[in-house]
């Protein structure tokens, strides 16, 4: 795997005595947990365990320890090619397992999270509906027909909203029919299901 | 126009216009309450017309009453109404953030009605989701023969 200069000068500072085992340990953790939103990326700068640290050293080793994790997971590498990277680099092994520890565990909602970032259409999450029977209005005595109201909820970049419309009975046998063609098309493939 | 047909049948113009404009009010009033033939027959007894006239006037009104109500239905205020979907199945491999995985996307072009525009969108669903939205809707549908609905739409 090619890593950029910048990328091997900070695996060097991270294995390097520069920082404590401890210290060590908790930059790791923590950026695993920043990564999955379960800590603030604010928390970082006034941590008690990194109070003997530069500001400038805890940035780079943060970072470095972020594109390591980015790269891994980005090319779905398995824990072996992570211990290869930190021993060309020197680390000792109790470092390494520290982190493939942390990866192994971190692995699946690092994936999820991955997979949902990138662009896309507004994706549809579901439906509700309701079904009226329109008796009358002002301009037409004795319709006496159904009419179907339907919401698809969209979510867009973690946003839902709404699509709204109306349907008359064959509109909506229309579109029933279409949608399990597309859902047959699928099922006909017999893929990932 | 009303000028010619007055000059053909030696009448005055706003006899014809008059007619006319009754005419239309007869026949839109009977197609907005959806008068049965027999109906339609018996309320224009009341004019003292002859019979070859009430028939004329019973034959033309069930040959237009059915345009006519959907005309009126359109002049009401529309919600936004589903015209159609177009569907699409991709495979995505692969993106910046991710490799090597398939994962099958469908692209929905929905195209629907609101007031004078007609507007398409494109939304994007996986199987799942898919499913569940089909199975919901197909849900939807399979009300209007359940015996509940039935009673109530006779019953009205």
């Amino acid at each position: 795997m090619e890593l950029s200069s910048n990328l091997l000068r900070g695996l060097q500072l991270l294995g390097s005595d520069n920082l404590s085992d401890l210290e060590y340990e908790f930059l790791v953790g923590a950026a695993f947990r920043i990564v999955t939103k379960q800590m603030d990326a604010d928390r970082l700068d006034d941590s008690e365990p990194l109070a003997e640290l530069s500001q400038i050293i805890v940035k780079q080793a943060h970072t470095t320890i972020l594109s390591i994790i980015s790269l891994c997971v980005r090319a779905n590498n398995d824990p072996r090619e992570l211990e290869n990277i930190f021993e060309e680099n020197g680390f000792s092994q109790d470092r390494i397992s520290k982190f493939v520890e942390y990866y192994i565990e971190y692995l699946q909602p690092l994936k999820t999270i991955i997979s949902s970032t990138g662009f896309h259409f507004p994706h549809i999450t579901d439906v509700e509906w309701r079904m009226d029977l329109l008796l009358k209005s002002d301009s037409l005595e004795k319709e006496n027909t159904p009419l179907f109201f339907i919401k698809f909820k969209v979510m867009e970049y973690g946003i839902p909203t709404y699509k709204e419309f109306t349907a008359t009975l064959s509109q909506m046998q229309d579109l029933v029919n279409i949608l399990q063609d597309a859902t047959s098309a699928l099922e006909r493939l017999d893929l990932f299901i | 126009m009303y000028v010619r047909i007055a000059r053909k049948v030696e009448l005055h113009p706003e006899v014809i216009e008059g007619g006319v404009q009754a005419l239309a009010y007869l026949f839109f009033e009977a197609s907005k309450m959806k008068v049965r033939g027999n109906d339609f027959r018996e309320s224009l007894l009341v004019l003292a017309f002859p019979d070859d006239l009430n028939d004329l006037l019973l034959h033309v009104y069930m040959s237009i009453r059915r345009d006519v109500r959907q005309l009126l239905s359109e002049m009401n205020y529309d919600l936004p109404h589903y015209k159609d979907l177009s569907w699409r199945l991709d495979v995505q491999v692969a993106s910046r953030m991710s490799r090597g995985e398939a994962n099958p996307i469908f692209l929905l072009n929905i195209k629907t009605q609101e007031g004078p525009n007609e507007v398409v969108q494109t939304l994007q669903t996986d199987y799942t989701n898919l499913k569940n939205v089909t199975d919901k809707l197909q849900e939807a549908l399979d009300q209007v023969k359940q015996p509940y609905v039935r009673r109530i739409a006779r019953n009205i």
